[in-house]
């Protein structure tokens, strides 16, 4: 075989591949849309919602202005953000709270009217004027919170922080992999997605406990992290008068709460022992029969509305709760 | 090109083929609650 004749042989099978890929990519894409699959929605969240800060401590933030359709709920970010309406800067009459957390906070798979940001925010305006702020962003952990509060948070003069905690708030910030261009193929992406869920179907049982517990071990650089963002976040609030509470928000594979007490205990201890006000809602879903009754979708366990609900209902009298510590 | 397609056309059947079949495979087995943790961003 002459070297013009490999040389076609070669340009053949690399068209061939060319096609074969342009095609399953159409197929995924008309699979995708008449399926929701979570792990492709979080990856279209991130290319599309979601753009690089220039805050080593901070990582990404929302693109200002993006709307999307995420997860079947439209997903608007305003001028500075936030999934929120516009605030001014200027204070007025009304009790103004902002809250930090991640995509829990933030409202994945809900509508902004289900979150309990916006259902707390109408409530306690039945008694006073109260504005809510939500800060959540999705894949934030406690550092990046604390860390967009200072960045973006003071400029609006809150009377009161409060920081959702959920329990991979202790995982590093993530850097962005080199790989992250892969994410606008959808077969790609869809590919990586359904081998790790097999993967997660035959050993998770087990690496999911370890996962999150193996984050507050001691020496965990990501569990050091939060705790040392809560005590400046704690020191910030008490030097400017601003309240500050921390909610627990709980896991809602394990209703109970008993897969990952020790979670929840170790860091109640540590906001008891740093003078930090906390509530924590680890056993709110206690009794719940069927726990995907609460999530988003089969293959996302973020609560939906009715858990958003559940959930403001259970903070109004904490959250209300106007004195500085 | 209308020759280049007639000529590998089985290939190309053939890999389609076994891309479906392989993907429904894919989606059936690895359907189900979410079971690991959440993993946001998987690039």
């Amino acid at each position: 075989m002459n070297t013009s004749k490999i040389l076609k042989n070669l340009l053949a099978i690399l068209i061939l591949i060319v096609v074969l890929f342009a095609i399953c990519e159409a197929l995924i894409r008309v699979y995708l849309h008449y399926n929701t699959v979570y792990d492709i929605e979080m990856t279209r969240y991130a290319m599309e919602v979601k753009e690089d800060s220039e805050n080593p401590k901070i990582g990404h933030v929302h693109k200002p202005g993006s709307e999307e359709e995420l997860m079947n709920v439209k997903v608007s970010i305003n001028s500075d953000g936030l999934r929120d309406k516009e605030y001014s800067t200027e204070k007025g009459d009304a009790y103004r709270m902002i809250f930090l957390g991640d995509s829990l906070t933030f409202g994945w798979g809900v509508e902004v009217e289900d979150t309990f940001q916006y259902i707390l925010e109408e409530e306690l305006s039945k008694t006073s004027p109260t504005e809510i702020i939500n800060f959540g962003i999705g894949n934030y952990n406690t550092e990046q919170e604390v860390n967009l509060f200072f960045e973006k948070g003071v400029k609006y003069d809150p009377d009161k922080v409060v920081l959702f905690y959920f329990i991979n708030d202790a995982e590093i910030t993530p850097e962005k992999s080199g790989l992250w261009f892969l994410g606008y193929s959808h077969l790609i992406s869809f590919y990586w997605s359904r081998i790790n869920s097999l993967i997660n179907n035959i050993v998770a049982a087990k690496s999911f406990k370890e996962y999150y517990s193996n984050l507050y071990e001691e020496g965990q650089e990501g569990w050091a992290n939060s705790k040392n963002a809560l005590i400046e976040l704690r020191d910030y609030c008490r030097e400017n008068g601003i309240a500050l509470q921390v909610v627990l928000l709980p896991e809602l594979h394990d209703t109970d709460n008993t897969i990952f007490t020790q979670v929840y205990d170790k860091v109640s201890g540590f906001l008891e022992e740093n003078g930090i006000d906390y509530m924590s809602l680890a056993k709110l879903f206690k009794g719940q029969g069927n726990p995907i009754e609460l999530w988003v979708n089969y293959d996302d366990a973020h609560p939906n509305d009715v858990a958003h609900r559940k959930i403001a209902e259970a903070l109004v009298e904490f959250i209300s709760n106007k004195e500085t510590d | 090109m209308g020759k280049f397609f007639s000529r590998y056309k089985y290939y190309l059947i053939g890999a389609l083929v076994l891309f479906i079949a392989l993907t429904l495979i894919l989606i059936v087995f690895s359907s189900g609650p979410q079971r690991g943790a959440f993993n946001y961003q998987i690039f």
